[in-house]
């Protein structure tokens, strides 16, 4: 026979599939973290680009406009002669409710001549529907709570990464430094974490905002000081038991070079779990600075964030619930996102939970 | 064991004289102080104000008597009430956040250990969506909305219980329910996890193979092990009842020692601040060390390690 005409036996290629492959169909299928993956993204976009398009700017006042609730229909007063500049405004509830332009009454006639957008002369002002209306209402300074809450969230999700990239740096490096080193550093190392573990962190944080005034730099630098240290620990307990484990040693033996070792092999590893950390992490630097905010120590004003909304609206939220209520939901529901997409990750990444 | 609680003893030792030593030297740096006010005070009122309080010595004499005082567990007078000491102050308002911690605590580990177990023993079933979404809200929305919220529509909005204050079982409801919830949800999702992971082990199956009813091999079996993960967060979770009751004391304007430490950073009150701060320092350590021994004495694995 001829060996030109022996074929092969076929050859089955098995495409393998790579851990972060796995982990993505794995993630992909979770509805809870792909919904919250969607929503933070909204969310983010939101904030950046929305106030770009948005006709009111979030340190615009309209006196005239002191909490007007969601919605409410604006309507421009102007002087008789002088339609490009509105000289005042009021909107619809209050027109009713206080049944008067400019001292005479208000009659349903003319609320519907408005509503249709005619123009409604009485003495010598003009009355017309005005084409913007304010969202979310306004604040008790007449300004456009929408636009200031996607302000308030360039601030919460700004400080929330900074803060997490600081925590992620140092706690990184530190845990990768004890962890491959070990021994004596190691203890020594780990000795310092435990001891500042032990400190009651949330009073740092009040005494150094107290102390060195209300910056906000300061405030991610004080917030990621505080959090990097789960980092390490995780970090740390990665890269010890990566380092000795047999697939390590046969890739020495098989002659692969440090460098090699390191960025094929250990770092893969430990980026999981750093991964999944840090999106645990934003939500609760997050949480830290809209709780500093909300004692009065975070920004300060006019510079807003979701944490200081929700504390205007928590002062005055019996009056005017509205101011409380959108602030308190978009920050929940960014939370919870954050939440979602970390445990959704954690549970696609870490090989120990995937088990069950 | 023993060797085990000295050093950690110790440790926290370390930790409070630097906690104490940073946060006084902190505050000399700082410029700016109580007594600095709109009308300004004559030189010689204000030498005599320093020379009563002691801030006429060089700062390491200040430290020194501060450190021997504190040794005798003196913390001296306040900066902003006059005639009264710290230790005053903080034993006036600490059973205040103690009653609110204890009432919080008992509701957090109720609710968050049923629900966690339940959840567990029926895995994803609907009473498990139920309870894994309580967790995640519990844990996503914060006190600070809850709290205002919860104001809103019970006390002003159904008029249930009150807005404020603590005088009345009413005043109490509240309060308590807001600060347990927040830490009910971390409870469950630590109990569900630490649970699904002891019930397929095979001492379970063997318990319940050995005929063991159901009741027997949860509480007696599982619990045990279970529940390690919350014995660790227990520590950290009851310093933070107390530490986290800040914003919870804030908005219902309860008479605790959170309010109190938030009312004396503002007010620039040394004293009164530096004292809060070894307070719950010491709270913070002494509850972990509690958390650690009892970890240790639950798990064999840690208690062999040391």
């Amino acid at each position: 026979m001829d060996s030109a005409t022996i074929s092969a036996p076929p050859v089955v290629v098995e495409k393998g599939s790579s851990l972060w492959h796995d982990a993505w169909l794995r993630l992909s299928k979770n509805t809870l973290a792909v919904l919250g993956a969607c929503t933070l993204v909204v969310v983010a976009l939101a904030c950046f680009l929305g106030p770009l398009f948005s006709h009111f700017h979030y340190e615009e006042q309209q006196l005239d406009l002191r909490a007007s609730p969601p919605l409410a229909q604006v309507i421009d007063i102007y002087r008789v002669g002088n339609l490009a500049e509105p000289i005042s405004w009021s909107y619809l509830g209050r027109l009713e409710r206080e049944s008067a332009f400019s001292g005479k009454q208000t009659t349903p006639a003319l609320l519907d001549r408005l509503l249709r957008g005619e123009d409604v002369t009485v003495g010598d002002r003009v009355y017309r529907l005005s084409p913007h209306r304010h969202i979310l209402g306004t604040d008790t300074l007449g300004r456009d709570l929408f636009v200031r809450l996607l302000y308030g969230g360039r601030v919460s999700i700004g400080v929330g990464l900074a803060a997490t990239i600081v925590a992620l740096t140092i706690g990184v490096f530190y845990g990768a430094i004890a962890g491959y080193f070990g021994g004596t550093l190691d203890s020594v190392m780990m000795r310092i974490v435990d001891i500042i573990y032990s400190l009651p962190f949330t009073v740092f944080v009040i005494l150094l905002m107290v102390f060195f005034g209300r910056n906000i730099y300061l405030l991610f630098v004080a917030i990621g000081a505080v959090e990097w240290l789960t980092m390490a620990r995780i970090v740390r307990g990665q890269v010890m038991s990566i380092k000795r484990m047999e697939y390590i040693e046969a890739a020495r033996s098989l002659g692969f070079g440090k460098r090699r070792i390191i960025v094929r092999h250990i770092l893969p590893n430990v980026l999981g779990p750093v991964i999944v950390y840090t999106t645990l992490t934003i939500p609760s630097v997050m949480l830290l600075e809209a709780f500093l905010s909300f004692l009065g120590l975070g920004v300060q004003p006019p510079m807003s964030s979701w944490g200081w909304l929700i504390k205007e609206g928590a002062e005055k939220m019996e009056e005017f619930p509205w101011l409380l209520v959108y602030p308190g939901a978009i920050f929940s529901i960014t939370l919870l996102s954050l939440n979602f997409l970390g445990d959704g990750l954690r549970d696609a990444l870490d090989v120990r939970s995937s088990k069950d | 064991m023993f060797r085990f609680f000295t050093s950690r003893f110790l440790q926290s030792l370390l930790a409070l004289f630097v906690i104490v030593t940073a946060t006084f030297f902190m505050m000399k740096a700082v410029p700016g102080g109580p007594f600095d006010s709109e009308k300004a005070t004559s030189p010689e009122i204000k030498a005599n104000l320093e020379a009563y309080y002691g801030l006429n010595k060089p700062l390491v004499e200040q430290y020194t008597d501060y450190l021997k005082n504190l040794v005798h567990g003196q913390m001296g007078p306040s900066f902003k009430y006059p005639n009264r000491t710290v230790n005053e102050i903080l034993m006036e308002k600490l059973p205040v956040s103690l009653e609110l911690g204890s009432i919080a605590l008992v509701i957090a580990l109720v609710l968050g250990i049923a629900l966690g177990t339940i959840a567990a023993l029926r895995r994803n079933t609907w009473i498990d969506y139920v309870a894994s979404t309580f967790g995640m809200i519990g844990i996503s929305v914060p006190t600070f909305v809850v709290g205002p919220l919860s104001v809103l529509i019970f006390a002003i909005g159904e008029g249930w219980f009150s807005a404020s204050g603590w005088y009345t079982a009413s005043d109490r409801v509240l309060p308590s329910l807001v600060l347990g919830f927040a830490y009910a949800a971390p409870i469950a999702r630590l109990t569900r996890a630490g649970m699904l992971e002891i019930l397929h082990q095979d001492f379970i199956r063997t318990a319940r193979a050995k005929g063991a009813s159901e009741t027997r091999v949860v509480f007696k079996h599982a619990m045990r092990g279970g529940l390690l993960p919350v014995v660790s967060f227990l520590g950290p979770a009851i310093a933070g009842i107390l530490t986290g009751s800040f914003v919870v004391e804030t908005i219902f304007q309860v008479p605790g020692i959170g309010r109190e430490f938030v009312n004396s950073a503002f007010n620039r009150d040394y004293t009164l601040l530096l004292g809060a701060v070894i307070l719950y320092a010491v709270l913070i350590m002494g509850l972990n060390l509690v958390a650690d021994v009892v970890q240790a004495w639950m798990n064999p694995k840690v208690r062999l390690e040391s």
